[in-house]
């Protein structure tokens, strides 16, 4: 079996999932192309590399590429179609930032140069309660907290 | 270096002006805009900020080209766990720092981002 027979064989078992999700928790997770908006996000996401030094007049670096990866990683593998387009903006120290919205419901993302996902969310208008916003880091399968961060925004968990 | 001092001179109701990247306005769903807790954050823990008495907005503007420009007083920022104090950069002696109180824990400083976000006003 050549070179391209053997890539074929490992992506063979992950393809099915995409096109036709489980009927489980991750039922609203369809199809990459299904879902209008990513396709734009990924570009948005990879047209910051574009930004020169001191975007934001203020000093801050480039925005880092290996950011970039992992938002548009991030991005593609939460490809839901009831999730609205997100704020996609440039964050200082080379980040980059992601923003949902769903009704009362926030999360931000900031995706940084070292791999780490900082993580808000925002439960509710009146911001001074102290339970109205959680905060935290995702350092492993980001991906995968990420998505149930969002299936929280959206109220299916 | 020490510690930044919060300078009391500096009154509750002194308005202070800070730059936001258009890149850190969002709209809500009834289109109205606020900035991003990004924009009230800092690598090195020091937002900057104006005092509007002490500076004219179109010299700002001309400094921030791609930017709003959002207006919050002193006593805001210290409500959410700041201190606010002079720092006078290359002959400006109305630029003033926002940085967290001493002793605030990390996990509060994005959260209270957030609140000033929400306060502050972007002006037309």
């Amino acid at each position: 079996m050549g070179e391209k027979d053997m890539s074929y064989a490992v992506l063979e078992p992950i393809r099915p999932q995409l096109q036709k999700p489980a009927q489980s928790q991750w039922g609203r997770v369809t199809s990459l192309f299904a879902a209008p908006w990513v396709l734009e996000a990924l570009d948005r996401i990879a047209g910051l590399a574009r930004l020169p030094r001191n975007w934001d007049g203020y000093g801050s670096p480039q925005i880092d590429t290996r950011a970039i990866a992992a938002a548009r990683r991030f991005v593609a593998s939460v490809a839901f179609d009831s999730l609205p387009f997100p704020h996609i903006a440039p964050v200082l120290g080379g980040s980059v930032g992601l923003h949902w919205r769903c009704g009362d419901r926030e999360l931000e993302f900031t995706f940084q140069p070292d791999g780490a996902v900082e993580f808000l969310k925002v439960m509710g208008p009146d911001l001074d309660r102290e339970e109205s916003m959680e905060e935290g880091t995702l350092r492993r399968e980001t991906e995968t907290a990420g998505l149930k961060l969002l299936l929280w925004m959206v109220g299916t968990r | 270096m020490s510690p930044r001092q919060n300078d009391p001179a500096i009154s509750d109701d002194t308005v202070l002006w800070r730059a936001i990247p258009n890149s850190h306005i969002c709209r809500g769903d009834d289109g109205t805009e606020r900035s991003e807790s990004w924009a009230f954050l800092s690598d090195d823990s020091e937002v900057s900020a104006w005092i509007a008495t002490e500076t004219d907005i179109q010299t700002l503007r001309a400094r921030f080209p791609n930017s709003r420009i959002a207006e919050f007083t002193a006593g805001e920022a210290r409500e959410y766990g700041n201190i606010v104090a002079r720092d006078p950069v290359e002959g400006d002696a109305s630029h003033v720092v926002i940085c967290p109180t001493s002793g605030k824990p990390a996990k509060r400083i994005r959260k209270d981002a957030r609140r000033l976000a929400s306060k502050a006003r972007l002006l037309p």
